[in-house]
């Protein structure tokens, strides 16, 4: 009787597909929240006492990492683990700055670091072939990676241990990053934000519900016999932790994540730092996503399967969706074109904004001095600001991506600039 | 003293700013007029003279006044910028008045008693034949025909600026001249094409030269909720097709066999009419019904008259008149559709029926009815006017409509807007019946283009309409609608209906999550022990 238009139902698609992933975020949410509530009653006394303390590596990666791998290394030598069950590998991949003379002195004071230099044409290829080559000198039973600009907790290592001995289908264990320098600028206070959402909800909401923890590239331990028979990390891939997650889910063994491991990380303070890094990382994501889609019915694990569906979801459709909505949003509103539906928009508007603030806020509320007024304030503008952002960031990776194609160009790495905080 | 310079430079800056908007701001003030007349009408006639060379002054920025000569005295015309003396009776003017009629900056004299005013001014030249026959005027190398029962008063100065000749087979002279501070015009009747000479000359003597273009509004005309949405269709395609914008003339409800069907019982219809805004078209409100009891036939009837009786609707009309209009607006609201202007049937309406309609809308379409004594006294005027008879904007009709009965129908027409063309910026109007064949309407744009006509889009006049329950308020082409009907009061069937069900039910389940969320915010930060902290002191690590 009545037809609807294209732009009816190019509206109708996009609403779907956006509404899809927000409610499935609003079911993480409660996941999370449960994870919360159960982890936290765990104290020292709930984690067993281990008697055998295994052999540990930690291996840190560094560049031209000057400004940070000083107090990096430090907080290493603070860890509550054995010494001599404990080693700390820096891999030195081709530093031309200060790194090498620092880590020199550093060994003068720590007997149990160890510096692994390599130099083109071994070297500057990049993350995972430096921890490739780490893993080569190390001995631990377990591999504990760092960032060079992290400084862990005095029990992070511990916890870590303590978790992946619980459970021998567990490949790895994922602790939690708080953002050092949050009170840098506004930038930083929105990343802050971003992260404690990132990994109360969609980690430990994912995790609580799915058995499903993606490795975030810092903080985490791995089983060495299980990356020896997998092959180590994968030098070809721009994001090398969600490529290791990916295998280590084909290969049979599951990744938890854990709260109570935690590391402080610096994070980006300028937007064209931030950018870069952002863009790495979708564009790494990206790749991943795409280059197992591709043998999605060859994956046997069906819950990592699900789990790149679920990013693809995200990056592709999710997105276009909402390039699609606010695309019809403006044109109407110009009076270029207009939808024959009816429904309380406006309403839902507002809701999807409340619904936004209030499943953020419940995310910084689960940690100490995160749930106040300024942050309440923070995430109401960053609705309309870096989330924002987010859209440009997959369009110019989509882009950069395209490009390359083209040109026939591969990747390379970008690595992200240090301050002194 | 830097700060000094600085403050000032940036004050001088500001000033030159605000200076020239609020400069601008400024319109420039109404000249004040007075037509000063022997007689309303004509003798035993009952067409209101007066009033309607008043509605032709509602095309200008005046304040116009008018005054019976016999009720002058004297200092009544000082303080006016134009005298207009209607002299449509012979009479004898004092030498007080005349003195006065002669120290107005501008006199615009009226067919009768000129030479009493020769006489005053000793004008040598002076020639006054009386009224003659002539068979057409000259005005700007047109010949106008003259219907052969219009006599013109031929009287004239031979040293005088003659705008416009009355012609006959022997010769020509002056209709209307201008001497000094005098204007004169030999005849002012109000049909068309006729009247069209002074409508256009009322530019010089008024000293307002109006930036040329003629302009007519394409009308579709009583669309009602029996009218077969296809048939409507077709029409509003052909005027598409030729991207020409439109008016459809909506009748929101009409009386079938002692029943009121609304536009709400069909949505088909409102379907195509929804798509009448996207297609460059807008929509007119005509009307509730159509009719009343006393003309009982939707579409035929009168609505705001008693054309059985030919006088006004008894009792209240400011009462009948807003119910109607109300009851209609709400129906067409009720539909998603939103009327930019009202069109009385059969133009017919009282003065007090005019006084309430203005309160709605601002924009009347069609001709004025000049007087409650009939509906046939009407007045129809070739460009846009603030009407003071109807208290609004009047955007006018006068070429008719088409008549399939009529085998030159489409010529009549268009030789209609051919004469028009002496007006420098005539406005007009052409309506066409939904139920003729379209191909016919697209004669008559074709025609009426080819004659450097543009065509009116109403969506972009400034207008306000209300009702009382909704309020249309558009500025500069930019639309605002406060209504408390929802448009899903009509029919909303299939994906359409699932849809807005999906939304209805999302709404609900957000409340709920959001709801939810709160409470959990609130479970989690009562407990102040139970959060995740930092063991350790966390500026052991900022080092």
């Amino acid at each position: 009787m009545q037809k609807l238009t294209a732009v009816d139902w190019l509206f109708i698609t996009s609403m779907l597909s956006i509404w899809l992933l927000l409610l499935f975020h609003v079911v993480l949410t409660y996941a999370g929240y449960r994870r919360f509530d159960k982890t936290l009653g765990a104290d020292d006394k709930h984690f067993l006492p281990i008697t055998d303390f295994p052999m540990v590596s930690i291996l840190i990666p560094a560049h031209n990492e000057e400004m940070v791998v000083g107090r990096t290394i430090d907080a290493m030598a603070r860890l509550d683990y054995p010494r001599d069950r404990l080693e700390i590998i820096v891999i030195n991949d081709s530093s031309t700055d200060k790194t090498g003379e620092i880590l020199a002195k550093k060994q003068l004071l720590y007997p149990n670091l160890k510096v692994v230099t390599i130099t083109p044409p071994l070297g500057a290829k990049g993350k995972s072939n430096a921890l490739n080559h780490g893993l080569k000198e190390s001995v631990g039973d377990y591999i504990v990676v760092y960032d060079a600009d992290n400084t862990p907790e005095r029990v992070a290592v511990r916890r870590l241990v303590e978790a992946i001995l619980q459970d021998e289908k567990l490949g790895a264990v994922v602790g939690k990053f708080r953002t050092r320098n949050r009170d840098t600028n506004l930038l930083t206070r929105f990343i802050n934000i971003e992260t404690l959402n990132f990994q109360w909800i969609i980690q430990a909401g994912r995790c609580s519900l799915f058995g499903l923890t993606t490795i975030t590239g810092t903080n985490f331990i791995v089983r060495r016999d299980l990356l020896e028979k997998i092959g180590g990390w994968n030098v070809k891939a721009l994001t090398e932790d969600t490529e290791l997650t990916v295998r280590i889910y084909e290969y049979g063994y599951s990744i938890t994540w854990l709260p109570d491991a935690v590391t402080w990380e610096q994070e980006p303070e300028k937007i064209n730092v931030w950018i870069r890094q952002r863009t790495r990382w979708a564009r790494g994501n990206m790749w991943v996503i795409s280059y197992y889609l591709r043998n999605l019915l060859s994956l046997k694990n069906k819950r990592i399967s699900s789990d790149i569906v679920y990013f693809f979801f995200t990056y592709a459709v999710f997105f276009f969706s909402v390039i699609v909505s606010d695309t019809i949003f403006l044109l109407s509103i110009t009076g270029y074109t207009h939808i024959t539906l009816f429904g309380p928009f406006q309403l839902i508007w507002v809701l999807a904004y409340a619904l936004f603030i209030f499943e953020t806020f419940i995310s910084v509320s689960f940690e100490r001095g995160e749930g106040t007024l300024s942050n309440l304030f923070i995430i109401s503008i960053m609705y309309f600001t870096y989330c924002q952002m987010w859209l440009f960031i997959v369009l110019l990776s989509g882009w950069l991506t395209l490009k390359d194609k083209i040109t026939g160009k591969g990747f390379y790495w970008y690595k992200t600039e240090r301050s002194a905080r | 003293m830097t700060w000094v310079k600085s403050f000032l430079a940036v004050s001088a800056v500001l000033l030159l700013i605000i200076y020239p908007v609020s400069a601008r701001a400024d319109s420039p003030p109404p000249k004040r007029v007075l037509i000063l007349y022997e007689m309303e009408t004509d003798f035993g006639e009952d067409f209101p003279l007066v009033d309607a060379f008043n509605e032709y002054l509602g095309h200008f920025n005046l304040q116009a006044e008018k005054l019976q000569r016999s009720r002058w005295k004297p200092g009544d015309l000082s303080g006016y910028q134009i005298i207009f003396y209607l002299g449509n009776e012979k009479a004898e003017l004092s030498p007080e008045l005349l003195k006065e009629m002669d120290a107005a900056p501008e006199l615009v004299w009226i067919e009768n008693n000129i030479a009493q005013y020769a006489r005053l001014k000793k004008w040598q030249d002076f020639r006054d034949e009386g009224l003659r026959h002539f068979t057409s005027l000259l005005y700007k190398q047109q010949h106008i025909p003259i219907q052969i029962n219009i006599p013109v008063y031929s009287a004239y100065r031979s040293s005088a600026r003659v705008l416009s000749s009355a012609e006959d087979m022997s010769g020509s002279v002056p209709y209307v001249w201008q001497s000094g501070n005098l204007w004169y015009i030999g005849r002012v009747n109000f049909s068309e094409p006729f009247i069209y000479v002074v409508a256009d000359l009322l530019h010089e003597i008024c000293g307002e030269d109006h930036p040329g273009g003629r302009q007519v509004l394409v009308r579709i005309e009583d669309v009602d909720p029996r009218t077969p949405p296809a048939k409507l269709a077709a029409v509003i395609d052909t005027v598409a097709e030729l991207h020409v914008p439109y008016a459809v003339a909506v009748i929101p409800a009409a009386m079938v066999r002692g029943r009121i069907l609304t536009l709400t019982d069909v949505p088909e219809l409102v379907e195509v009419l929804r798509q009448v805004e996207n297609t460059g078209g807008c929509i007119i409100q005509h009307g509730y019904t159509h009719q009343n009891e006393y003309s009982p036939l939707t579409g035929e009837g009168f609505e705001f008259w008693n054309a059985k009786d030919d006088k006004p609707m008894p009792g209240d009309e400011g009462v009948f008149v807003s119910q109607r209009v109300n009851s209609g607006l709400n129906i067409l609201a009720g539909a998603g559709l939103y009327p930019v202007a009202f069109e009385p049937p059969h133009y017919a309406m009282s003065e007090e029926g005019y006084r309430e309609l203005s309160k709605h809308f601002d924009i009347l379409l069609g001709h004025v009815q000049m007087s409650d004594k009939s509906y046939k006294i009407s007045l129809s005027t070739p460009y846009i006017v603030r009407s003071a008879r109807a208290g609004m904007l009047v955007y006018p009709e006068s070429l008719g409509y088409f008549d399939s009965s009529q085998e030159n129908s489409i010529e009549e027409i268009l030789t209609k807007a051919e004469y028009l063309t002496v007006v420098r910026d005539s406005s007009t109007c052409i309506f066409f019946h939904y139920y003729f064949p379209p191909g016919e309407l697209a004669k008559i744009i074709k025609g009426i283009k080819e004659l450097g006509y543009q065509f009116i889009d109403l969506r972009y006049a400034s207008y306000h309409v209300e009702s009382e329950s909704t309020k249309i308020i558009s500025r500069n082409g930019k639309r605002e609608i406060v209504t408390d009907i929802s448009p899903d009061k009509t029919e909303i069937t299939g994906m359409r209906l699932v849809f807005k069900k999906w939304l209805n039910s999302l709404t609900a389940l957000l409340i709920t999550v959001v709801i939810s969320f709160l409470l959990i915010i609130w479970t989690v930060r009562r407990n102040k022990k139970r959060f995740y902290e930092v063991k350790e002191n966390a500026k052991t690590h900022c080092g």
